[in-house]
């Protein structure tokens, strides 16, 4: 009866939303009645994520585990956050002010973290990969683009020096293009299966 | 400098050095910084969801629609209220109608976006390359032109031959059952290193910026000690 209930609900709204691309001008009404819900569904879904989390780091706290110094701060922070955001607004000046000057600071160190850990990462490519025609493009690539982005050297763009650096600089627009063709292929074939009921995401069986 | 900023600045200052520590190893103070980002990254997408998502599209429409907008929030008042009893083991099953739905409408926009918002568009603007047109509007610059084309195809082949999962028939037990066909397996290798350069341009973009950061964070501390201490 599971079974049943689920496949009729996933094939009965995935081809009516499906149809809403298709027939744009008489289904678009549905098209946006079934994303506005869908908006819905996944918002709560954040919401009771965000509450388990909460919910662990206040067990952490209760039952005195490992790490409970660590939720005690972050629930106080948390509901700092709630409770500005909730009287003042997200507009508001003082509640921006509060969020950038943490996530700035944070995010753009974390990021610098990141810079020496790519780095040390790059130079171990070649040590696990070996010389493949995957790491000898990469390597290849990023020197080459470091040095193009950097500035460093000029060119005019319509001398032959300029034109061959554009061409080098469009390079991975052929890769970027393959590998974004591959996935929507990739998602369409998933999607296909899905509305066909040849795979099964609730896994029931 | 006012005093709010000054204590943002110093708040600032104390966070950069608690997440820079991390060079030295995990520790205290790094994982301090984590949790308050955590913390505080949770809080505002719980606001963020609640400003823009629930009251727009599910209590504005209760509370103040029409009579026929608010019998239309009946089905996802009804999805909602399952989906959160569904956090309760007695009820878990309930679950099962939301998420369907959810599948359900989420595949469509998956199979939508690929082919109207990628597969369309992507193509489309290989083929127009070879549009003998857009080779005779510069002419000085044909031969770039035909090569920069023919570059594109082969290598958007290339990559898609790479991403070939197929296996031909086994006609022999030892058959490596893993092996492509010979004409993919080639093509796969060509496309192997437009990959690899276009992974390669995305570290050298990400690369510059977080290295970026790491010079604004830096010169950030060094400005703000400076002007707390009055140096220049």
């Amino acid at each position: 009866m599971k079974k049943i209930l689920s496949a009729i609900i996933i094939i009965a709204t995935g081809l009516l939303t499906l149809a809403g691309y298709l027939f744009r001008e008489a289904l678009s009404p549905v098209l946006a009645l079934f994303t506005d819900w869908a908006i819905l569904l996944i918002g709560i879904a954040g919401i009771l994520g965000i509450g388990y989390l909460l919910r662990m780091h206040i067990l952490r706290v209760a039952k005195k585990q490992k790490g409970n110094f660590y939720s005690i701060f972050l629930i106080i922070v948390f509901l700092l956050t709630v409770i500005s955001g909730i009287t003042l607004s997200p507009q508001s000046e003082y509640f921006k002010d509060m969020i950038l000057n943490v996530q700035i600071p944070v995010e753009a160190s974390l990021l610098g973290v990141v810079a020496i850990t790519l780095l040390y990462t790059s130079l171990r490519v070649v040590r696990i990969q070996g010389w493949t025609p995957l790491s000898i493009g990469f390597l290849s690539s990023a020197l080459i683009m470091l040095i193009l982005n950097s500035g460093l050297i000029g060119f005019k763009p319509d001398s032959l020096a300029g034109r061959i650096a554009g061409f080098i600089q469009r390079m991975p627009v052929v890769g970027a293009r393959g590998i974004l063709i591959g996935m929507a292929l990739g998602g369409l074939i998933v999607g296909l299966r899905v509305l066909l009921l040849l795979d099964r995401p609730l896994g029931e069986d | 400098m006012n005093l709010s900023d000054l204590a943002w600045g110093i708040i600032g200052l104390i966070l950069t050095v608690m997440v820079l520590s991390y060079a030295i190893g995990d520790n205290f103070l790094f994982r301090l910084a984590s949790h308050i980002f955590i913390g505080l990254t949770a809080g505002y997408f719980l606001v963020v969801i609640i400003h823009q998502i629930v009251w727009p599209y599910w209590v504005t429409p209760l509370a103040v629609g029409s009579w026929g907008q608010r019998a239309w929030m009946i089905i996802p008042s009804a999805l909602v209220l399952l989906l959160i009893i569904s956090q309760f083991q007695k009820f878990s099953k309930l679950g099962i109608i939301p998420v369907s739905f959810l599948i359900g409408v989420t595949t469509a926009i998956v199979i939508g976006g690929a082919v109207f918002g990628t597969l369309i568009p992507q193509i489309s603007t290989i083929v127009e390359r070879f549009e003998p047109s857009a080779w005779a509007a510069a002419p000085e610059q044909t031969g770039f032109l035909v090569l920069d084309a023919v570059v594109m195809l082969v290598g958007v082949i290339g990559v898609l031959s790479f991403f070939y999962f197929g296996r031909r028939k086994i006609e022999f037990p030892d058959d490596d059952q893993t092996k492509r066909p010979r004409f993919f397996e080639g093509l796969g290798k060509i496309g192997q290193v437009f990959i690899g350069v276009t992974l390669g341009a995305i570290f050298a973009g990400i690369f510059s910026s977080t290295l970026w950061a790491l010079i604004d964070r830096l010169s950030f501390a060094s400005d703000l000690i400076k002007g707390l201490f009055g140096g220049t």
